[in-house]
């Protein structure tokens, strides 16, 4: 019997430790990728800031990321911001040396009562190593902002940048 | 059977178990305002906290922690929902009260704080240094003496007359004569407390502020107090039947020291487990003493009688001797502190010159004790004579003792001025991103203010636009003190009333934004002295 409640609460410990941050914090929807390969992002806002409606999100597309590109959203103005990559990036034979570093979804309501999702994808270079690669992204509201920046990986961290853990591929690029 | 049975249920049973944590919204919880609101300062101890949040909470960890660091679980006392209300315990202190607490949100994510507020003023400041008008300091130095001596010559020679032997009818009438001063005295003293506590001149001493005022203070429960005891005393020698004489004598004997325990410098030094009780056993034994030293003069001019009263006296007197040096030892070495070139500041002279007088007047007492007593209680007339004037000398340099002690209420104490010459808290935190020097200053328990010199790995300065830092001291279950920074001219970010309650092991994290989409994180754990 005692056997039996501890693998019943070392099933609930675990279910809780991985889905209870996913609907805390803004989140991924797929927490890993491998390297070289093509990523769509699904970046999930659990809640408004405090308890007021988000009307703007911005995802910052860090250097590694590249040739990024962003689903259009109904009721949300969309809107890139491009600028010159530090490295230079092949795809499909093409030569990328600037493209999307910022995506903003604005003018949009989302109460904190709700849920949404923001659609982007790209691809990992080929050149980043094993581990966290952070997509640092800010909900703006009327009055103030959530700002889910930190890219400290500390267990307690309040505010904690969305996040995929990049492995290595078994194959390289496609 | 059953067994196998039950491990096929377990992944089941985890499962709702799961669901059944995080069930309801599914956001983290966000506090969204409390009552009082945090760094208040209330007149009054209130009798709930109130902490809002934007969704449901269930409270997980509620602690109380008062202004001497003393720290009580009020978990049971606390409701859950959206409003988190906490009821508090009636005694609350006058000072700065923390509430940490620690609530499970909706989905399950446990979120925690630090609510600060004080009661009456905030605690661990500096202690002030006023300058009172001297004529207002030399009223306020002769009530507090007239006070001073009808408690421990008026009221000290009533409880003589109820417990060793009863007053003469000379003794009586100059016990209730020096009894009566200290009536009129006391609510006087009051006024003169509000009036130098509000910085007013003497003539506004007719008006009705300074009296509310001194009736606020902790002074003003002191001197009420004392006027009940006096009038205890008062009553006492009022030749009633030996039974309420002794009940009233001893209620007064009760009534002082406890009263003195709950004002005055002594009283308020830490560890209060300490202070207060010594402070209690001093006054007590010290008004046994000086309370028999008139009745006894007068006593020692009758021819008969005497030998009684004297031989009770002098089997009790030295436990009251050895009750007073021990606590006013321990007294002594909490209000000096540590630090001893603090000991030359005007309350260490004061100090002196007390000592030295209590060594003369202590040098009577055993002389009367130990060399005058066998013969005066044999009937020698000689000893009797040189008792009579050992005894008036006693009654002098205790009036000088008293005077001077009464001159304490304008001194501070060594200890007090540690605490305002203390060294800020210093810390470097480096890190390949960013680099902070931070002081917290005094770097004591209580209120604080941090400043910040921020620059990069490399030395140079940054400007971030955010900068926000917390207090733990997980050791002891404080949760978070929360507050943001504010950059000013000088080029430092700062943040002022911390209030970090109790010394030991503490925690600062820096979150420093240094661009909309960069955050930095410093901490490092400190002792705080």
């Amino acid at each position: 019997m005692i056997r039996t409640f501890s693998i019943a609460a070392l099933a609930a410990a675990t279910l809780s430790a991985i889905s209870l941050p996913a609907h805390a914090h803004a989140t991924l929807e797929v927490r890993e990728a491998q390297i070289g390969s093509t990523y769509r992002a699904v970046m999930r806002i659990p809640h408004g800031c405090g308890t007021e409606a988000t009307h703007t999100v911005r995802v910052q597309i860090p250097e590694g990321f590249f040739n990024a590109k962003p689903m259009p959203k109904a009721g949300w103005e969309l809107e890139t911001v491009t600028g010159p990559y530090e490295n230079t990036y092949v795809n499909h034979g093409t030569e990328l040396t600037e493209g999307v570093i910022e995506i903003v979804w604005s003018g949009g309501h989302l109460p904190n009562e709700w849920y949404d999702e923001f659609i982007f994808r790209g691809t990992f270079a080929d050149s980043l190593e094993p581990g966290r690669f952070y997509f640092p992204t800010i909900q703006e509201c009327a009055n103030g902002e959530d700002a889910w920046i930190d890219t400290s990986g500390e267990a307690g961290a309040s505010h904690p940048a969305p996040s995929v853990t990049l492995t290595q591929g078994t194959r390289s690029g496609h | 059977m059953t067994c196998l049975r039950f491990r096929l249920l377990a992944p089941i049973l985890g499962l709702f178990l799961a669901l059944l944590t995080q069930s309801g919204a599914l956001a983290h919880a966000v506090l969204l305002s409390t009552a009082p609101s945090h760094n208040a300062v209330v007149a009054a101890a209130p009798q709930t906290v109130v902490l809002t949040f934007n969704e449901p909470v269930g409270a997980m960890a509620i602690s109380l922690i008062a202004p001497d660091g003393v720290q009580r679980d009020l978990i049971d006392a606390a409701t859950s929902g959206t409003d988190v209300e906490i009821v508090l315990p009636e005694d609350l202190d006058q000072g700065t009260h923390m509430i940490s607490w620690r609530v499970m949100s909706g989905d399950g994510h446990p979120v925690g704080g630090t609510l600060v507020f004080s009661i009456g003023m905030p605690t661990g400041t500096p202690a002030e240094v006023t300058t009172t008008d001297p004529l207002v300091a030399g009223v306020i130095w002769a009530s507090k003496t007239a006070l001073y001596l009808a408690l421990f010559l008026g009221l000290g020679s009533a409880i003589f007359g109820a417990f060793i032997t009863p007053l003469s009818g000379w003794a009586q009438l100059a016990t209730g004569t020096v009894i009566f001063v200290g009536l009129c005295a006391t609510p006087v003293s009051i006024g003169l407390q509000g009036l130098d506590a509000l910085g007013l001149d003497l003539a506004d001493v007719l008006g009705a502020r300074p009296w509310q005022t001194g009736l606020s203070t902790p002074y003003g429960s002191t001197a009420s107090l004392l006027l009940v005891a006096l009038s205890c005393a008062a009553l006492s020698l009022v030749k009633a039947n030996a039974i309420t004489q002794k009940l009233l004598a001893g209620a007064a004997w009760l009534i002082v020291p406890l009263a003195l325990v709950l004002s005055g410098h002594a009283s308020t030094a830490q560890p209060q487990r300490l202070s207060r009780p010594a402070v209690f056993v001093h006054i007590g034994a010290i008004l046994f003493w000086t309370g028999a030293l008139l009745p006894l003069l007068l006593i020692l001019q009758r021819p008969d009688g005497a030998a009684h009263a004297l031989g009770r006296f002098s089997s009790l007197i030295p436990y009251s001797v050895v009750a007073i040096l021990i606590s006013g030892l321990i007294l002594g070495f909490i209000q000096m502190g540590p630090d001893m070139d603090q000991w030359l500041s005007p309350y260490g002279y004061i100090l002196v010159l007390k000592l030295g007088l209590l060594t003369i007047l202590l040098g009577l007492a055993i002389w009367n004790r130990l060399v005058l007593t066998g013969p005066v209680l044999r009937g020698d007339v000689v000893s009797t004579g040189h008792m009579r004037k050992s005894i008036s000398a006693e009654i002098i340099l205790m009036v000088l003792i008293l005077g001077l002690v009464a001159g304490w209420r304008f001194t501070p104490p060594p200890r007090a001025l540690t605490l305002v010459e203390s060294e800020p808290v210093s810390l470097h935190i480096h890190t390949s991103q960013a680099m902070a020097d931070v002081a917290i200053t005094p770097g004591q328990a209580g209120t604080n203010a941090v400043s910040i010199y921020l620059s990069d790995g490399d030395f140079l300065p940054i400007e971030p636009l955010e900068v926000a830092l917390s207090f733990a001291a997980p050791e002891v279950g404080i949760e978070a003190i929360r507050a943001t920074a504010q950059l000013e001219s000088d080029g430092f970010w700062y943040a002022k009333d911390i209030t970090l309650p109790v010394s030991g092991e503490w925690q600062v994290d820096l979150e420093i934004r240094l661009s909309r989409f960069e955050l930095v994180r410093l901490n490092q754990a400190f002792t705080l002295p």
